[in-house]
């Protein structure tokens, strides 16, 4: 296990480094590159906009600036956002509950539903059920999120009035049923997308599992079909999920900021849109960062919960 | 294991008459095995031989009712289990006494033990999850019964191995864990599908010991499915020869391999100096010539016909022998038994 | 004789006489989503032909009308203009969009995907890598953040999604590679002194269509989504280009209003998006039997 955690800490650690190569290329090979808001602001001249770059240190070779920037982001230091004058990290940590509240009730959402679908139209495979979900998973994976979210505002909330049209919560009320009945709406948008993988993935894998020799051995030995399902093949069906749950991470993410800008919700995403409009690339930057460190960190986090789960990989063996 | 005292005449523990098992594939109905009738009383060990292929698995797993449900495969006949003084046709009873039935009166071993335990479950946990099934007892009292059990089937060290998940033990400690699995609640019908195939020699020569001791001591039943011809003279009481799907042959150990009468086990017989025989399908036994037929396209009249060499062309290509009793508790399938009869004695 | 011919020639697939073609006929869905898609194009080439309006010639005296209006089969926008003369306009765009990322990104990934799983080693691993660095980027904030970067237009948009979309084709085509690298034909074409291109080209990549075209599929699906998502942000497409995505950026302040302007935009989006996933799962069904009870 240690050795596993290792290897896996160590992989990490290099596809972080690649990360930050990557971002830093994005925000420099661009053309324009950091110093494009300027110019286009349009209120500086040149010889304003070369003062900048050298107080900025943008006239360095790259790789000083490279170096510079990175050693800044590790000690923590992401910058500071043009728009309102803080420093990033804090701006993001600011946002990241809103959006963590929203990612973390939809996924719960649509692992519930979606791992009984999918376990059902295994064990009941080819039946009506089976096709209608599967009908139905493809063509909520072929939904686009944010024009979902238009279709449940205007159905819910313009047309039925039963939920609110955006926002996290009433200005001035922060009760909890106040923030549940704001979380309803974009929690089920995000999570349609969500449930459909889940669903598909889970299918398939307790259909690997119900085919195996040990559900055999359990049902030769007398006990019930549900206690077959969920004591023998739902817990060995669940264990290659930990897994789809980090790899889904990124499209999650992805999901989170189109609903968010939907239904106004004051998280991540939202904040790296308005960041964008406003040309705040210093935020834009480091959220970008920011969720691919969040993916990093989620997958690893996904490959230590295997081990610990799965018998065979953690615990005494090795 | 064979006791030449007369057994009383109570019911068999097992008997089974006219099983036939048909698979729906894509290429149609599949015959894979038909005419099965057979019986076997307390403390007596059938075996069942054959080619890969030829139908004994799925021979044994219809007994217990695990094949695939209604629309992929269908099984018909009869098989009567002797339980508590009642006798149930598992072929018809309801799903609830089947799940009754199983691990509890009748139990069975399979031929893969690498794969047969639940790899998220430890091996105590899996034996106790039977014996809280059907006798009721706590968490606790059952789990030291399977410890039980595991010492029970020679596993040293057993209160560990309990609490051991099965990819800490080797093939070998994994079947004797399936083995004690099988017999945790004392059941008076064992079936064990090749129990030792998949483990080298000694540990082969291990479980076998064990099953045979076991069942000295309860009076077990046992269905024993093997490629082994030195297995079953080692093992059974009686034995029944398989070919594409059905019984060729029936008879006490002794007889058959003394006079073998159907020309197929002769075949088989001859091939024994190498004591297993082949074990891989489509590929010729060493003293018959061609393959095994593929059961969607049997021959005509005796399925053994196009292989055999006492083949009889207008007779034993027209219809299908019966299996038909030539000695007491001998059986035969073949057109021509008499004639072999004939010669051997002219021998 | 030339050393060619002594090869063993590598077993194709033939999409059009195998059973491949018939496997995948009996996909209900798949042929749906096939004629969905045919009937979708073709509407949009010759569509905007036969309507009697301009997607750019606004009306201000029809503005808002609901569809089912006598001339305005779908109603008309903000603007007055008619909602199915730019819907069969953006098509064009979101479709040629959706092709032409998938086009690009192919290019990409079958190149990337190759290099690295023939040559494996120190280059196939730094490449494989890469690959999962650009993934751990969550694909509409990497999207958006580059398009901020540049100033959008239907071409950079396409380039744009391709950069943000090749790596799964890399993925799959880079394992295709891998494994078909040790096939005993590779091997004897090997042997034989063929040059590299000649046994990635001859031997190797026709034998890993069958995935390739299946991600390919799936890559067009997810292109159009991509574009709908950028473009209903802002940053994709640009007004008054029509897309399908920007269309619904318009709809959205007359959701009380006018609804309809933000529900038919959706629906062409999720049927166009459905047809190539559908045909997705069909060619995986059909090109790999092995699938097909899954
Ligand atoms: N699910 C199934 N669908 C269709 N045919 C099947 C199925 N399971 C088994 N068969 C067929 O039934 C026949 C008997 O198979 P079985 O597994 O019983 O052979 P066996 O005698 O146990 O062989 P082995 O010695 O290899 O274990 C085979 O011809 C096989 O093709
Ligand atoms: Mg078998």
């Amino acid at each position: 296990m240690t050795r596993f955690l290792i290897g896996r800490l160590g992989q990490s650690l290099l596809l972080l480094w690649i990360v930050s190569v990557v971002g830093f290329a994005i925000l420099h090979l661009a053309p324009g590159g950091p110093m494009s808001q300027f110019a286009e602001s349009g209120n500086m001249t040149q010889a304003d906009m070369d003062r900048m770059a050298e107080q900025l240190g943008l006239n360095r070779p790259l790789p000083v600036q490279y170096a510079q920037w990175l050693t800044n982001i590790v000690a923590g230091d992401w910058g500071v956002s043009y728009r309102d004058q803080q420093p990033v990290l804090r701006i993001i940590f600011s946002h990241l509950g809103a959006t963590f509240e929203l990612m973390l009730t939809s996924t719960v959402i649509a692992i519930f539903i979606g791992v009984w679908v999918g376990v059902l139209g295994a064990v009941w495979r080819y039946s009506l059920f089976d096709s209608v979900a599967t009908i139905f998973a493809m063509v909520a994976l072929s939904i686009p999120t944010f024009w979902f979210g238009l279709v449940v505002i205007w159905y819910f909330s313009i047309e039925l009035g039963w939920l609110p049209a955006g926002s996290r919560m009433t200005p001035g009320d922060g009760s909890f049923a106040n923030r549940f009945h704001h979380l309803i709406g974009p929690a089920l948008v995000l999570a349609l997308v969500s449930t459909a993988i889940w669903s598909r993935y889970m299918r398939s894998s307790m259909l690997d599992v119900i085919n195996q020799d040990y559900i055999r051995t359990a049902r030769s030995k007398g006990i019930s079909e549900w206690r077959i399902l969920t004591r023998h093949a739902l817990r060995n069906a669940l264990l290659p999920m930990i897994t789809i749950l980090g790899l889904q991470l990124p499209n999650l993410l992805s999901g989170a900021l189109v609903t968010e800008t939907v239904f106004s919700w004051p998280g991540m995403g939202r904040l790296f849109l308005d960041s964008i409009n406003y040309r705040d690339y210093p935020t834009v930057m480091g959220i970008l960062m920011f969720t691919a460190i969040l993916v990093l960190i989620g997958n690893l986090i996904a490959d230590i919960l295997y081990g610990l789960a799965d018998p065979r990989i953690g615990g005494r063996a090795r | 294991m064979s006791t030449a005292e007369p057994k009383p005449a109570a019911p068999p523990v097992l008997q089974v008459s006219d099983l036939e098992i048909t698979f729906n594939t894509r290429a149609g109905p599949v015959r894979a095995v038909r005419d099965v009738n057979f019986q076997i009383a307390k403390g007596e060990t059938l075996a069942i031989v054959g080619e890969s292929g030829s139908g004994k698995s799925v021979t044994s797993l219809a007994m217990l009712r695990l094949l695939p449900g209604a629309p992929f495969c269908k099984v018909s006949g009869q098989v009567l289990l002797s339980h508590e003084g009642r006798q149930t046709d598992l072929v018809t009873c309801s799903a609830d006494d089947m799940r009754a039935i199983r691990g509890r009166h009748a139990s069975i071993v399979f031929q893969e033990p690498m794969t047969s335990l639940n790899p998220v479950h430890t091996a105590g946990t899996q034996i106790a999850e039977s014996i809280r099934r059907h006798i009721g007892l706590g968490q606790r009292a059952a789990m030291e019964r399977a410890i039980e059990l595991l010492d029970l089937v020679g596993i040293p060290d057993p209160r560990r191995r309990a609490a051991s998940f099965p990819h800490e033990m080797s093939g070998g400690m994994r079947q004797r864990v399936m083995i004690a699995l099988a017999l945790a609640c004392d059941p008076s019908l064992l079936i064990a599908d090749e129990p030792t195939t998949a483990l080298d020699v000694t540990i082969q020569a291990q479980i076998i010991e064990l099953m045979k001791d076991i069942q000295a001591r309860t009076d077990l039943a046992i269905i024993f499915i093997t490629h082994n011809l030195g297995v079953v003279a080692d093992v059974a009481d009686k034995v029944m020869v398989m070919y594409a799907g059905s019984p060729v042959e029936t008879a006490p150990v002794a007889d058959l391999f003394e006079r073998p009468l159907m020309p197929y086990t002769r075949g088989l017989l001859q091939s024994v100096p190498r004591i297993t025989f082949s074990a891989s399908r489509g590929q010729p036994l060493p003293a018959i010539r061609g393959t095994v037929p593929s059961p969607l396209a049997l021959p005509q009249g005796c399925s053994f016909g196009p292989r055999c060499d006492w083949f009889l062309s207008g007779t034993c290509d027209a219809d299908t022998p019966l299996l038909q009793p030539v000695q007491r508790g001998h059986d035969v399938r073949c057109h021509r038994c008499e004639t072999i009869l004939k010669e051997l004695a002219i021998q | 004789m030339s050393n060619a011919t002594l090869a063993p020639a590598a077993p194709r697939i033939r999409l059009f006489q195998s059973p491949a073609l018939r496997r995948f006929l009996r996909h209900r869905l798949a042929v749906i989503g096939t004629i969905t898609i045919l009937t979708m194009v073709l509407l949009v080439v010759i569509g905007p032909w036969l309507m009697p309006f301009e997607p750019t010639s606004t009306n201000i005296r029809n503005r808002f009308l609901p569809p089912f209006d006598s001339t305005h089969l779908l109603g008309t926008d903000p603007l007055g203009r008619d909602t199915l003369t730019r819907l069969l306009h953006a098509g064009r765009i979101s479709l040629a969009v959706g092709f032409a990322v998938m086009i690009l990104s192919m290019a990409i990934g079958i190149f990337v995907g190759t290099v690295a799983g023939f040559y494996g080693g120190a280059l196939g691993a730094a490449l494989m890598r890469f690959v999962d660095a650009m993934l751990c980027f969550p694909p509409i904030f990497l999207l958006l953040a580059i398009s901020a970067l540049i100033n959008p237009s239907v071409i950079s948009i396409i380039i744009l999604i391709s950069a943000a979309s090749w790596m799964e084709i890399a993925r799959v085509v880079e394992a295709q590679v891998r494994s078909l690298k040790e096939r005993d034909y590779t091997v004897a074409a090997e042997a034989l002194g063929a040059r590299d291109r000649r046994i990635i080209l001859r031997e190797i990549l026709p034998n890993a269509v069958a995935p390739i075209v299946v991600a390919a599929t799936l890559n067009v699906a997810n292109a159009i989504l991509a574009e709908s998502y950028i473009s209903f942000l802002g940053f994709g497409v640009q007004p008054p280009t029509p897309s399908w995505g920007n269309m619904l950026q318009d709809a959205q302040g007359y959701l009380r209003s006018a609804p309809w302007l933000a529900i038919i935009p959706g629906i062409a989006i999720t049927l166009a998006v459905t047809s190539f996933n559908f045909i997705g799962d069909g060619l995986r069904d059909a090109l790999d039997p092995r699938m097909e009870n899954r």
